[in-house]
Order: structure tokens, then sequence, then C-alpha cells
């Protein structure tokens, strides 16, 4: 049971997903369907996983004695597993009805419920070789989600993507070798390389390396820019990608290499540390400030997703457990409120045929469920009490503070963020409520309220910000469990 | 019961949205009544005990509410001020539209205000205190024009940075002194490290931005000119002291005043207080527009509360108390009486003032009372509260630096006459060549609140001993 459990929801989205894209689907009704039954079959199997699962590993191909391609449960991969099986029914919902109107929608799900599959095998992963293979294939199957449009903008888009992608995965690959080499590639909670005796130069270069190689899906700067290109992508695949799938795994991966391979014992206090530490504080201001800038509604999201996700980078670069229980916390909340950000946003797009902030003027009682939706995603991205994106700053401060300088000037470029992120999104607030006397106001016809497949999702997901915000105990006491504290 | 005080506002605000006739006699009556209920049972907390509600969010984050002699002081004053603009709100918005946002608005931001002062511990009062700014900047930038907008940006920002460098100090705090409820006298045990005392200036500065303290004051003269009368009236007279409450809270409830005397960041407060006291007083005197001296006199006067704070001395407290009162009372009667004059007869710069104390008596005559008692004339209240905070800073500090806060004061008070009495003068006594223009009609309801406000200037400064030796048990409770 353990290993079908453990098996099937990897393979059951690739195995089934993959090729349907070569079924030609009668009515919509019977794609929606077939989708449907594949994707939410999926998410119950993994949520049967993550709550009954034994964390008995599971070796599916065995290269030599020390290369495999192993599945295991543990509590990390649990928490990433259940956001994962949560978001995608629900972004798949909403996707019903944005890309209603799209092409190639054969490509489109196939490669939607492909990279579910992958994702979950990035989840599942035992050791670095296996999320590695996973890495790489959820790049291939993303890459088409990002052309989708087919467009000359959008192929560049996927082109840059996959450039960067595959330079990250490159950079990644040397840490891959030297873990290998040290027979540390295994994920233990602590990591293995306490008994390491080579050269400290090396393995903090390798780790620094890695490090922005795995982050490069975590958009960290350099590595950042391939983010804002993709989001000419259709909305559904710009809110997984930026709320779930490529980003999430991204973040996921630097807490693999952080915690459960290299170990903190050795990386605390050195170069390397201050280094990934530099880097994710300078993406965190410099993403916001772009934010600002943007006029863009999905750019701007964009950018304040890079942003967002170097909060998490910098947690886990403090290199404590507290450090590590916070990042777990703005992983999970970012999501959630990302992915909401985003419906508003494609809600807009496609009822109202807006893209530019400056359009958005007076929008809000034509969409006021979409507006009232995005206002919830704006105070709690801003992280105003009582909403959850307060509780995740609360604990990543709290950890900050017990980090020494880096850990206070973190929080405090963390908090001259948070200003920037309430001033790029409180403008899209008033715009919508509150238009200039002196502007014309939308034409009557122009726009109309969303579908029930895309506010039912916004709703459910904006309650869902407020009840983690007022209630979060209890995931606090879960994830202190998965980190040790 | 304290629910029940937070949720009155709460649910009459969620009715404002809806409400079909907002300017109707009966809604006035409606909301007039249930707001002296939410008085009634303020009083009726003070005389029964503290009651507290807490609820855990996590273990580090409570939701709890504790109603302390401060707290409660605070609330009157605010339900009070709500209670008066009532009336004055059912004829003044004749002059806008969107009632029923206003009205909703108005009342939400009522609640975070209460709740703000009823909070116990600094997690809570955070929560209100952003809650407070994001509820009032739509009644800021209620006529939708490009500067109500810019200044409405302005205020929201301001207020949001100041909230982010209080949460930076609160964690801080959080962490050095293991606990953030409110406990009189303070929670620290031992003299707080640098970093805690870099924290509490933060903090402070933080809550300062929206008690309108250099240099984070640059809101208040873009927010209260576009602002409709009624909001700029209970910004300045009790929004901005949501942030004084904050430093209140956080000197004397969590850090306690006898660690922080003596050291650099009273020295830093109390500069930047002074140089705010002089700064909003200076300003106000080559102002035009009414609406924005009287930003700048706020500025200036919310200052001095500030100074008796910092000094951290009982007395300094009982004078910082004493001018948050009367201040509250000369504002909003102020602020009330500019929106009278622009609703009566379109007079927005101080140029219009001449000869209109013949065609608006009665409201004028409240303007003046009310002056009389900012700038702190014999008997009227403003007089007691600056006196006892001139008496604090003459005992407050040591040496010569004893001289200079009453000398701040004194200048400040100059000044405070110079752009108070001189439109007064001229609208009483235009001279000669005046043109002989009619009376106007006053309707009741909007010139009986600043009549009110303004007599109670003078009374309450008549019996000024009695409320001094109130206010110095107030602070006894707090110590």
């Amino acid at each position: 049971m353990n290993k079908i459990l453990l098996t099937l929801p990897v393979f059951l989205p690739l195995v089934v997903g993959l090729p349907s894209y070569f079924i030609h689907f009668k009515t919509e009704t019977a794609r929606r369907w077939f989708y449907g039954l594949l994707i939410c079959g999926t998410s119950a199997l993994v949520w049967a996983a993550v709550l009954t699962n034994n964390g008995e590993a599971l070796t599916l191909l065995r290269f030599t004695d020390t290369l495999d391609i192993t599945l295991r449960m543990d509590g990390a991969s649990r928490l990433f597993a259940a956001l994962s099986a949560t978001l995608w029914p629900v972004t798949m919902v909403y996707a019903w009805d944005y890309m209603h109107h799209e092409k190639h929608l054969d490509m489109f799900w196939a490669f939607f419920t492909a990279a579910f599959g992958i994702t979950l095998g990035i989840a599942f992963s035992a050791n670095l070789m296996t999320m590695y293979l996973f890495y790489e294939l959820l790049t291939l199957s993303t890459i088409p989600l990002v052309m989708q449009a087919a467009t000359k903008l959008a192929i560049r888009a996927g082109v840059k993507y996959a450039a960067f992608s595959m330079t990250g995965a490159a950079l990644a690959f040397i840490g891959l070798v030297f873990l290998i080499r040290n027979d540390a590639q295994e994920f233990v909670l602590g990591g293995h390389l306490a008994s390491y005796g080579g050269s400290m130069t090396l393995l903090l270069t390798v780790f620094a390396l890695s490090f922005v190689g795995f982050g490069t899906k975590a958009a960290i700067f350099p590595m950042h820019s391939w983010l804002p290109s993709a989001s000419v992508a259709p909305t559904p695949v710009t809110a997984l990608l930026h709320a779930v799938a490529v980003v999430k795994s991204g973040a996921f991966a630097c807490i693999r290499l952080v915690y459960y391979t290299f170990g903190t014992e050795l990386l605390r206090g050195s170069w390397a540390q201050k280094l990934v530490l530099a880097l994710a504080l300078i993406t965190i201001l410099y993403a916001s400030c772009m934010s600002i800038k943007q006029r863009h509604f999905k750019r701007r999201l964009a950018y304040s997703t890079i942003s967002n996700l170097s909060y998490i980078l910098f947690a886990v670069a403090l290199m404590t457990t507290q450090a590590l229980l916070a990042a777990w916390l703005h992983l999970l909340f970012h999501s959630v409120i990302k992915i909401l950000a985003f419906f508003a946003a494609g809600a807009v797009l496609h009822y109202a045929k807006r893209e530019y902030v400056h359009h958005l003027e007076g929008l809000a009682p034509m969409m006021p469920v979409t507006f009232a939706c995005f206002t919830v995603a704006a105070c709690a991205l801003t992280g105003v009490p009582p909403f959850n994106g307060f509780v995740s700053k609360w604990y990543i401060g709290l950890a900050a503070m017990e980090c020494g300088a880096w850990g206070i000037l973190g929080f405090g470029v963390l908090l001259i963020s948070a200003l920037l992120t309430a001033i790029y999104m409180f403008q899209i607030v008033l715009h919508g409520f509150f238009p200039r006397d002196d502007h014309p106001l939308p034409e009557p016809g122009s726009a109309r309220e969303a579908n029930w497949k895309m506010t039912v999702p916004m709703v459910a997901l904006a309650i869902a910000c407020i009840v983690l915000g007022i209630a979060p105990q209890w995931l606090i006491d879960i994830i202190g469990k998965v980190v040790g504290v | 019961m304290l629910f029940v005080i937070l949720l009155l506002p709460l649910l009459l605000g969620c009715i404002c949205f809806a409400a079909k006739k907002p300017l109707s006699r009966a809604f006035t009556a409606f909301l007039l009544a249930v707001q002296a209920a939410v008085v009634a049972l303020l009083v009726c907390t003070a005389f029964g005990s503290g009651a507290a509600a807490a609820v855990q969010l996590t273990d580090t984050l409570t939701f709890a509410l504790k109603a302390d002699r401060f707290g409660l002081l605070f609330c009157l004053l605010a339900a009070s001020a709500w209670l008066i603009t009532i009336p004055y709100c059912s004829v003044y918005l004749h002059h806008e539209e969107k009632v029923n946002r206003f009205y909703g608005f108005f009342f939400l931001t009522e609640t975070m205000v209460l709740g703000t002062a009823l909070a116990a511990d600094l997690v809570t009062l955070y929560i209100f205190y952003e809650m407070t700014t994001l509820l009032s900047a739509p009644l800021v930038l209620h006529a939708q024009t490009k500067k109500a907008l810019s200044g409405a940006s302005k205020y929201l920002y301001y207020s949001v940075g100041g909230a982010f460098l209080v949460l930076f100090g609160m964690v801080t705090l959080q962490s050095a002194c293991g606990t953030l409820t409110f406990t009189a006298g303070g929670v620290l045990h031992s003299a707080p490290a640098p970093l805690v005392l870099s924290a509490v200036f933060c903090v402070v500065m933080g809550f300062g931005s929206k008690a309108g303290l250099y240099p984070l004051h640059n809101w208040l003269p873009s927010a209260h000119p576009v602002a409709p009368a009624p909001a700029s009236a209970l910004l300045s007279g009790i929004i901005a002291k949501v942030g004084v409450v904050g430093i209140i809270r956080t000197v004397y409830f969590l850090v306690g005043a006898e660690h922080l005397r003596g050291t650099w960041v009273q020295y830093a407060w109390l500069t930047l207080g002074m140089l705010t006291v002089f700064l909003g007083s200076f300003m106000g005197c080559t102002e035009k527009v009414l609406k924005k001296r009287l930003a700048y006199s706020s500025i200036s006067q919310i200052s001095y509360i500030l100074l008796g704070v910092f000094l951290l001395t009982p007395a300094g407290l009982v004078g910082a108390l004493l001018q948050l009162i009367f201040h509250a009372i000369a504002k909003v009667g102020m602020f009330l009486t500019a929106g009278s004059v622009i609703y009566l007869d379109d007079v927005t710069t101080m140029d219009r003032f001449r000869g209109l104390g013949r065609r608006m008596p009665v409201t004028l005559a409240s303007f003046a009372l009310l002056s009389l008692s900012l700038v702190g004339i014999p008997p009227f209240g403003g007089f007691h509260s600056k006196w006892q905070l001139a008496l604090a800073g003459l005992d407050g500090l040591s040496g010569a630096a004893a001289y200079i806060m009453p000398a701040v004061l004194l200048l400040s008070a100059l000044m405070t006459a110079g752009y108070l009495f001189p439109p007064v003068m001229q609208a009483f006594f235009p001279g000669e060549d005046a043109p002989k223009e009619a009376r106007i009609r006053e309707p009741l309801a909007l010139v009986l609140p600043l009549a009110v406000l303004g007599v109670l200037g003078f009374a309450l400064g008549l019996f000024g001993d009695s409320i001094v030796a109130a206010v110095q048990s107030i602070v006894s409770s707090m110590l």
C-alpha cells in the first residue's frame, strides 16, 4: 500500500496525462471529466499518502550502489505534496473557465497534468539525484506551458525560461556530483557532512554555486529575469508556476540542499552563507522596487513573486531551525496569497480585457468579488494582521532577530520591501475602488464579474488567507514537528 | 462587554453601507442613539472591573482586550468625539456624494480606534493600528480628486511604513521582554540592552509617524485639506492620537519609563518633539489655506503631548494626558468650524475671514473660544495642560536643559496666537471699509457641536484643578 501510494501519484499524471495529448475529446465536457478525474484522483491519492505513509523508501531504479532513483516521504515531502495537491485541482477549476477560448488545449492539459506528477516526484524524492531528475523534467514539461500562446513573445519567453533553467541545472549538477562523491546525497535532516574532512573552500564554493543553481527556479538574483518574461503565459500557468510548481520547487530544493544534504553545521557563519544571504536580500529589495515600476498587472505580480521567494530563501539561508519553520510558513502562505492575486489578475484580463494597472480605474463595482478577493490578497501580501502574511513575516522576524547582524539587517530589508509591497498592491486596490473623479468610468458593457469557476476558487483562497491568519497554530505545530523544533 | 463596545460601531458601519437615506432625521437619530449607547457602555465599564478577554492566535501572538483607566479615558474621548460629529455630518454631508460609504468607513474606523486603546498587548494594538489606517484612508480620499487620492496615499504609506517600523521593534521586544502584554510600570526588570533601546526607538518613531512627529509628519498637511471636514476633525483630534496611545503603551506599559530616562533615545525623542512643536507652529503662521494651517497646528500641538510623554516623569505624563484631552476638544471643534465656513460660504483661505464674524457669529464665536483654549489662555482648558507641561519640563530635566522645553512651549504659544488670533480679530472687527454683508443662516445641527465644544473648553478650564487631580490619579495607576 505504501509503495502504491508513493508511486501512483507521481506516475499516474505522467503516464496517463502525457499521452492524453493524443486523445481527441468530442466535447469540452468530456475533456473536463477526464482531467477532473485524473487530477482530483491524484490529489486524493496524495492526501491518502500524506496521512498514512510510514516513511519507507522505495527504489525505482538502481544504477550503481550509490546512484539510485528512490522515493520516500518525510515531513518536508508531506508539506510540499499537500500544498501541490490542494492547489492543483483549484487551478484546474479556474482553468476550465479561463482556457475556454484558448487554442492548443490538448497541449495545455497534457503538460499541466504531467507537471503535477513531476512536482510530486520532486516532493517525494529521497535523494538529490532523484530530485535532480524530476527537477529537469519539470523544466521540460513547463516550457510548452509558457509557450502556450504561441506568439513570438511567448516563444521567446519559453526559450529564455529554458536557457535560465538549464543554466541553473548545470550549476546544481556541480552540487549533485560533489554530494554523491562525498556520499551525502540522501535526504536526512541535518545532512551527512559532519565528518567531512576535505577542503572547506571547495565545499563552500560548491554550495554557493548549487544554491544559485537550484535557486534559479526560485528566481534568486541574478537568475531571476525569466520569471517576468514568463508572465505572458496564460494565467493558470503563471498562477501555478508562480505559486506552486516551479518556484516553490526551487525553494524546496534549496531547503533540501541546506538542511538535508550539506547540513547547517558546516555552513553557518561561513562566507558562503553570507553570500547567499546577500543575494537573497538584494533580490528582495530589487524585485520590490521593480514591482512598483511595472504597469502591467501580471508583470507586477511576477516581480512581487521574485521578491517574496527571496523572503523564503533569506529564511532558509539563516540556517536555524526557527528560520526553517518560518521559511516553510512563508512558502505555504505565499503560495495561497499569490495564486489568489494571479487569479484576480486573470479574471480582470479575461472578463474586462484589461492588462494594465492604470486601466483598472473604477473597475471594482463591475467586478466586486474579484476586487474584494484581490484586496484580501493585497492585505495578506503586505503583512497586515489578521491575515496569514503577517504571521509568516512575524515568524521570519523572530527567527531573524536571533541570527545576529545579518538577521537584523535582513529583517529590516524585508520590512522596507513590505512597505513597497503596500505601495504596489494598494495602488491597484485604490484604482479599482476609488477612481479619480476626472477619469472616465469604464463603459457599462466592457466588463462583468467572473464566472463561478473563477470566483469560487478565489473566495475559497481568500477565506483561507483569513482563517490561516487567525488560527495558524495547528499548522505551526505540524511544521515544527517536520523541522525538529 | 468589551467586545460589545467594539461590535456596536462595527455593526453601525456595516448598516451605514446599506442605508437608504443616510442623511434623514430618523437615521441620524438612530446613529446618535447607538453611539450614545457606546459612550454609556464605556462609562459603565469604568465603574466595573477591567474586563479582559483573550484569544491565543499562536504561541507568540495573542489577541487580548483590557479596559484600564488610561484606555478608558482615550475611548471615552474618542467615542464622545464621534458622538458630537454625527449631527454635524448630517448637515455637512449634503455637500458630498457617496454618503453611505463615508458613514460606513466612519464607524468602522471608530471600532478600530477604540480597539487600539482597549488592546491588552502590543500585537493586538498593532492589529487595530493597521486596521485604523486602512479604514480611515477611504475617509481622506472621499472626494476622489487627484489631490485627495494623493493625500490619502501619502497618509496610507506613511502610516503603513510607520507600522513596519513598529513591527521591526516589536519583534526585538518580543525576544528581549519575552512578552508583549501591557503591565503598568513596564515588563523589563533590568536596564535594556542597546538593541532593545534601538527597538524601542523604532517603535516610538513608527507610532510617531501617525502622531506627526518630525520627520514623519509630512502626511498631515497633505491629508487634512482634502478630507471632508468631519474626517479631518477626527483625524487630527483622535486618529492621530492613536499613535500617541501606541507610544504611551510601549514606553510606560512595556519597557518602563525608568529604564529609558537619561538614555540617548530620550534625548533624541525630546529633540525631535521640540523640533516638531516649533516647526508646526512656524509653518502654521505662513500657511494661507485654513485647513492646512490647522493641520500644521495639529502637528505642533500633538507634539506637546509627546513631549510630556518623553519627559518620562509622572508630572510630564499628567501634562501629556491633559493636552490629549484639551487638544482633542479644541482641534475637533476647529476643524468642524473650518468645515462650516466652507459649507456655508465656501471660505477655504485665511484672507476671506474678514468680516466673517458678522456673517456667521455663532460659528466664529466658537472658533474664538476654541482658539483661546488652544493657545493656552487662562482660564481655558488649554492653559492647564500647557502649564502642567511647562512645570514638568522645568522639573523633568536638569541644568540648562530644563529651561529649553518651557521656552519652546512659550515660543510656540506665541506663534499659535500669531496664526489664530489675527483671523479671529479680522472676522469680528473687519474695519470701517469692509463691505456690509448679510447674516448667513447657520443650521443648528451644524453649529451646536461647535458651540458645545467651545463652551466645553471654557467650562472644563474653570474646573481645571479637579480635572488635573483626576488625571493625576489615572497617571498613578499607570506607573
